[in-house]
């Protein structure tokens, strides 16, 4: 694990003051400033302003969001409400940049910000010193992964909607980068299966320090809870990492199994698009994985 | 660098010559003075907030969204007595955290 660096140690303690200053303000002016943002209905106008940070961190008042639940959706029940993938767009529509590139620290802060209070979870770019060569790209839809020895795309069906939505896109002939998620049928787990269901492919490789610290990288990567947001619909799946890729050749900078794709609004046509994905802090696993609901 | 009413009260140097004597990349040391820049921003602001009654906050806000920042003082000097000290004072006080954080 890289050493704590100047950098690090005065990044840590002046990103806290920054926050600590904003949320002061927020605090001490919130009437004013839901004043200023309630004034004006095309939230674009006041986008650009150097505003535009704080008002994002205005804590959602009761009559203008509703809370979401965090607990987990089975297959047939709804996810996310329409408001609350309206409200999530909205909030991210002003730092969410128009071009598919690597955020800048500053739009980290603020996405992250606004996805821990939105989704309820606690959102991160960095866990213990190690991140992901980016945040916010291209996701590309990848095919099922074999579960255990001996897995057929047949029992990846949990019921006949499964089979018509899910299995269309295959099963990769080959093993994900952790091999299989359970040692057998018989072992396997409904923690195993949802790792499996909800899966996404990072390039977890090109992370900095990867290289010298492949071991310990591999480990901390290995179903990583990670959240994966689509900002344009508002739909946000909570995913582990369970593959290396896609390759960069491709183009893509993320791959989501076939539920993860569908529960991004992404499970049709060319199957791809622009997704946001932090790590979610969850030492204690008591997120659910699959579809924020 | 963005460019607000105060800006012309705002000197960093001395921040950024001690960050230059660390052993950082020049990105890290951006990206730090970015956090300076966008910390005394905020700063400021709450500065102003706290010297105003609600009704010339929503006007100082609003003048701030529009960017109109020879409007910004003229509003600001009516309302509030020594405002450029008082900004001032809160710059340097908040300079003296980061200061004080440095090896």
């Amino acid at each position: 694990m890289p050493a704590h660096s100047h950098y690090q140690t005065l990044k840590e303690k002046w990103t806290a003051r920054r926050h600590a200053v904003k949320q002061r303000v927020i605090t001490k002016h919130q009437n004013v400033l839901q004043w200023l943002w309630d004034s004006f209905p095309h939230k674009q106008h006041i986008a650009a302003t150097s505003l535009s940070a704080l008002l994002l961190l205005i804590p959602p008042l009761p009559q203008l969001h509703s809370p979401l639940n965090a607990q987990h959706a089975n297959l047939t029940s709804q996810t996310q409400s329409t408001s609350s993938k309206s409200h999530l767009v909205t909030d991210l529509s002003s730092i969410v940049p128009s071009e598919i590139r690597p955020l800048s620290p500053e739009e980290e802060t603020q996405i992250t910000y606004v996805l821990s209070r939105d989704l309820n979870m606690p959102v991160k770019s960095e866990l213990q010193g190690i991140r992901l060569n980016r945040s916010y790209g291209k996701i590309g839809g990848e095919q099922h992964l074999a579960r255990y020895p001996g897995d057929t795309l047949a029992k990846h069906a949990i019921d006949p909607n499964d089979h018509k939505m899910f299995l269309r896109s295959g099963m990769a002939p080959g093993l994900g980068s952790f091999r299989y998620f359970a040692e057998s049928a018989q072992t396997m787990t409904q923690k195993d299966i949802d790792r499996e269901r909800y899966y996404i492919a990072a390039p977890y490789h090109l992370s900095e320090g990867y290289n010298d610290h492949v071991t310990e990288y591999k480990d901390f990567f290995k179903f990583r809870k990670m959240i994966v947001v689509n900002p344009k619909t508002g739909a946000a799946v909570v995913t582990v990492i369970g593959d290396a890729g896609p390759g960069q050749s491709t183009g893509k900078h993320l791959g989501g199994s076939p539920e993860v794709m569908h529960y991004l609004d992404l499970g049709t046509g060319a199957r791809k698009g622009a997704v946001l994905y932090f790590f979610v802090d969850d030492p204690s696993d008591t997120i659910p994985l699959g579809p924020v609901n | 660098m963005k460019t607000y009413f105060y800006s012309h009260l705002v000197e960093i140097e001395t921040i950024t010559t001690k960050l230059n004597e660390i052993d950082i990349a020049v990105h890290e040391r951006e990206e730090l003075v970015e956090i300076v820049h966008d910390t005394i921003h905020h700063h400021v602001i709450d500065a102003v907030l706290d010297e105003l009654n609600e009704e010339d906050k929503k006007q100082f806000l609003k003048l701030l969204v529009h960017n109109d920042h020879d409007t910004v003082w003229q509003h600001l000097k009516q309302k509030v007595a020594n405002i450029e000290d008082k900004i001032k004072s809160a710059i340097n006080t908040i300079k003296q955290e980061f200061h004080a954080d440095m090896p």
